[in-house]
């Protein structure tokens, strides 16, 4: 017995040091830290913190009653948009860009459920959500998320206990939403610890692609797409138009706006790929409906699609993701959506 | 399961609190084995560990017949037997041709019951080991949880040693501390430090796969690319093997096991036969004892002068690395990475038979004994063996840009820089080092209690904080093996 105790006296004086430190930490980098004020899934995405979590800490962010608006999507979302560029041209708004690399629409879906869960009632009907569309997003949920059908951002917010999820639909456990916030308040001292890992590394996850974009290259890039999406044919982007029509009906049932934005690609991507021939063709069956509600509008950036604007596939140069930024801000300000 | 997982440190925890209460032998037994079971069933199912029970039922039949038989070749019988086992088992490319086992099976942790089972077979045969190993003892021995998947791997006699001398062992705070400050260091290294590198490794070597050599002679940042992803990946195989001991060390002591250490600060070595005295250790002193012993003493009985007798140890050293890199994997890479250990160690000890026939014996050492010699030697044996393992973490692109003329070249260039890096980074690491571990604080912590604790739990803090902000646990790279 006396081995036991030797044993247990000690894990517990080394619990208790290790519970002291973390608050006392916690408190320091609180103090010492202020907020970034705007959520961004870009400078989130570091070594120690993947993007979805990014999103799901970032939460604390967001002013709940504020007029707030959401760049969703993917990664050439994630990249395209820069939130630090649109925020001051659009007045009243604060921007922030919530999307997720290789989302399909189902976890874009369950983006836009998980913010607009943290809204006031005020909040929610101030809210603009920006959705980047393209036909990688309409990936199937079996071939992107596998049998079990976990995306990225439920891993994430499993941590949290916070959420239920059923056929890629957040249910809130029973909780007051104020404590909900507060909760999610808890983890801004993490926040604060990342963006303090980022400046001591130097480090965020993504390195940008620098080799030639060659014939090589390109026909690599193909056999990546015909991998990554399967078969083309027409049930994937139903079923993912789908979760698209949920969305927008969330949207539509908290009082919130809806903008559709078709993002560029490469005119090479465009010309070889039979996904993205598939998708112009289905787009006009299944976003026209859409787009004739009132709290939707559609934002054609097809024709941003220079070669040269690209560093692989997909993905935007920087100097591109200032361009596209601005062009979303001054297309954005000339719709309704943002008037009402 | 991975060792940082909740399942096996429940386990674990279960063990060291149930181990500290029971002091009777028989009962610790029923402990460990319970143990051992629980952690094989999270392993896989047991349709799946079908093929592992047979091999652990087929060792210990074959264990009984050597203790008990006289025939001089039962021995070799064995050995092969359990080998050619092993082969099909692990599927091999050389043995593709035989049917596989009809159901999906796991072979994590087979490739150290391969070795602990001929370390029996041998010392059962040569009467090292007296008593024949009962079943319970067998099982605990070949499916000690701590070591399971990738050792240290402990000599029987020693095992069953501690498994009597651990019902009198008394726990002290400062063994307890010792203990828990090294299983979280390891955690720190596994979680913290692997994580980064491995994101840090993950840029250059998808660059490096994704480009093909372009420009002339060679392109500059593909070549220093390389070189950066082979010092990160050394660093990286290091303190994730190095992690994972601390972790199983620290766990068996506090249930009174003591694990044998397998590393002794391999960024030291002098030459390429001192790194494997200090690199993955219990492994090196297994293929001593039962290939290169066995084997040098074969070729020495064949070819008796005494003057081909270094040439013959060369011979032995270059076969043995071969083996052991083939025992890292299945398929044809390992067998270049074999080769390359081969042609590491054999080079070496070619080189040192060269300088002493030439300088003599005394020369020689006091040559060596240079400080300029010992670093430049330091830092050509940690490059080449940087360089070697790039056949552990190269996909196909990469292997086959290296296997052109354009790629061995910019290969080798590559290797020039980490050599000369090294060789300005090793005299600055030692100064930080020796300051670091000669400083007043760092002393003070050591001596302190409480200042360790605090140490300790800072470590643990970070951990904790770490792995809630990851997505991906880092996995145990040797767990493949």
């Amino acid at each position: 017995m006396h081995n036991l105790r030797t044993v247990l006296v000690r894990l517990a004086v080394l619990v208790t040091t290790c519970a002291t430190l973390s608050v006392v930490i916690s408190l320091c980098v609180w103090m010492l830290w202020g907020r970034l004020g705007y959520i961004d899934t870009e400078r989130m995405n570091t070594i120690y913190t993947p993007e979805p979590l990014g999103l799901a800490h970032g939460i604390a962010e967001v002013d709940p009653d504020g007029q707030n608006l959401f760049l969703v999507g993917s990664s050439n979302v994630r990249e395209g948009f820069r939130p630090n560029i649109i925020n001051g041209r659009l007045p009243g708004f604060t921007v922030h860009n919530v999307a997720i690399g290789a989302s399909n629409i189902a976890q874009v879906y369950e983006s836009v459920q998980y913010v607009n869960h943290f809204l006031s009632p005020v909040g929610r009907r101030n809210a603009v959500y920006v959705v980047g569309i393209w036909y990688g997003q309409f990936v199937s949920n079996q071939k992107r998320w596998g049998s079990i059908g976990l995306t990225d951002l439920d891993l994430e917010l499993r941590k949290f206990h916070l959420f239920k999820v059923n056929d890629y639909e957040l249910k809130a456990l029973a909780m007051p939403r104020s404590m909900e916030v507060n909760y999610m308040r808890l983890f801004l001292p993490l926040i604060a610890a990342k963006r303090l890992m980022i400046y001591a590394t130097g480090t965020q996850i993504r390195a940008p692609y620098t080799g030639a974009v060659d014939a090589n290259y390109k026909a690599e890039s193909m056999k990546f797409w015909r991998n990554y999406m399967g078969a083309a044919d027409c049930s994937a982007y139903a079923q993912q138009f789908e979760y698209l029509n949920r969305l927008s009906a969330l949207i539509r049932n908290t009082g919130g706006k809806l903008v559709l934005v078709d993002m560029p690609l490469p005119t090479w991507h465009k010309r070889q790929s039979p996904y993205e021939r598939l998708f112009q063709n289905l787009k006009q069956t299944y976003i026209e409906p859409l787009v004739s509600s009132q709290h939707v509008s559609y934002i054609e950036m097809q024709t941003l699609d220079s070669d040269d604007d690209f560093y692989d596939s997909a993905h935007p140069k920087a100097a591109t993701a200032v361009r596209w930024s601005s062009a979303l801000a001054n297309s954005l300000k000339t719709r309704a959506v943002l008037k009402d | 399961m991975e060792v940082t997982s909740f399942a096996f440190l429940g386990v674990a925890l279960a063990v060291i609190l149930l181990m500290n209460v029971v002091t009777n032998l028989a009962w610790r037994r029923y402990i460990l084995l319970a143990a051992n079971l629980l952690i094989l069933k999270d392993l896989a199912t047991p349709t799946e560990l079908l093929p592992t029970a047979l091999f652990l039922l087929l060792g210990y039949v074959l264990l009984t017949v050597q203790y008990h038989s006289s025939n001089r070749y039962s021995l070799g019988i064995a050995v092969a037997l359990v080998v050619l086992v092993f082969v099909v088992l692990k599927r091999y490319t050389i043995v593709r041709f035989i049917p596989s086992f009809p159901i999906q099976y796991s072979v994590v942790g087979l490739s150290y019951l391969l070795f602990r089972l001929i370390h029996l077979l041998v010392d059962v045969r040569q009467r090292a080991i007296t008593c024949l190993p009962g079943p319970l003892g067998y099982m605990n021995y070949m499916c000690f949880f701590p070591s399971l998947l990738s050792g240290p791997i402990q000599r029987f006699q020693d095992f069953e040693g501690q498994e009597v001398a651990s019902t009198q062992y008394e726990q002290t705070r400062d063994s307890v501390e010792r203990a828990l400050s090294r299983i979280i260091l390891g955690f720190l290294k596994v979680l913290v430090v692997c994580g980064l590198l491995m994101r840090t490794h993950y840029f250059p070597s998808e660059f490096l796969a994704w480009t093909r050599l372009a420009g002339s002679p060679l392109e500059a940042s593909w070549v220093i690319r390389y070189a950066v992803a082979c010092i990160v990946y050394t660093v990286f195989l290091y303190l994730n093997f190095s992690g994972y001991m601390d972790i199983v060390i620290g766990l068996a002591a506090l249930f009174g096991f003591k694990l044998p250490e397998n590393f002794n600060q391999p960024f030291r070595s002098t030459n390429f036969l001192d790194l494997w005295s200090r690199w993955h250790i219990t492994l090196s002193e297994w293929f001593r004892f039962y290939l290169f012993n066995p084997l040098l003493k074969h070729l020495a009985r064949r070819y008796p002068a005494p003057r081909v007798l270094p040439y013959l140890g060369v011979m032995a050293f270059f076969i043995t690395f071969v083996v052991m890199g083939l025992w890292h994997g299945t398929t044809p890479i390992y067998l270049v990475y074999g080769l390359l250990l081969g042609l590491g160690v054999s080079s070496n000890k070619l080189f040192q038979v060269y300088l002493q026939a030439k300088q003599g014996k005394h020369a020689y050492e006091r040559w060596r004994q240079r400080r300029l010699v010992g670093l430049f030697a330091r830092s050509l044996t940690i490059s080449y063996f940087a360089m070697a393992l790039t056949c552990l973490w190269a996909d196909g692109n990469l292997a086959v840009i290296l296997s052109t003329w354009r790629g061995f070249s910019a290969a080798l260039a590559a290797w020039t820089i980490v050599w000369i890096l090294g060789s300005i980074a090793f005299p600055i690491v030692e100064v930080v080092r020796e300051t670091f571990t000669n400083s007043k604080l760092l002393n003070e912590i050591r001596a302190n209690p409480r200042l360790r604790m605090l140490a300790t739990a800072a470590q643990l803090w970070i951990v904790l904080a770490t792995t809630l902000m990851f997505q991906n646990q880092v996995t145990f790279v040797y767990r493949a093996f």
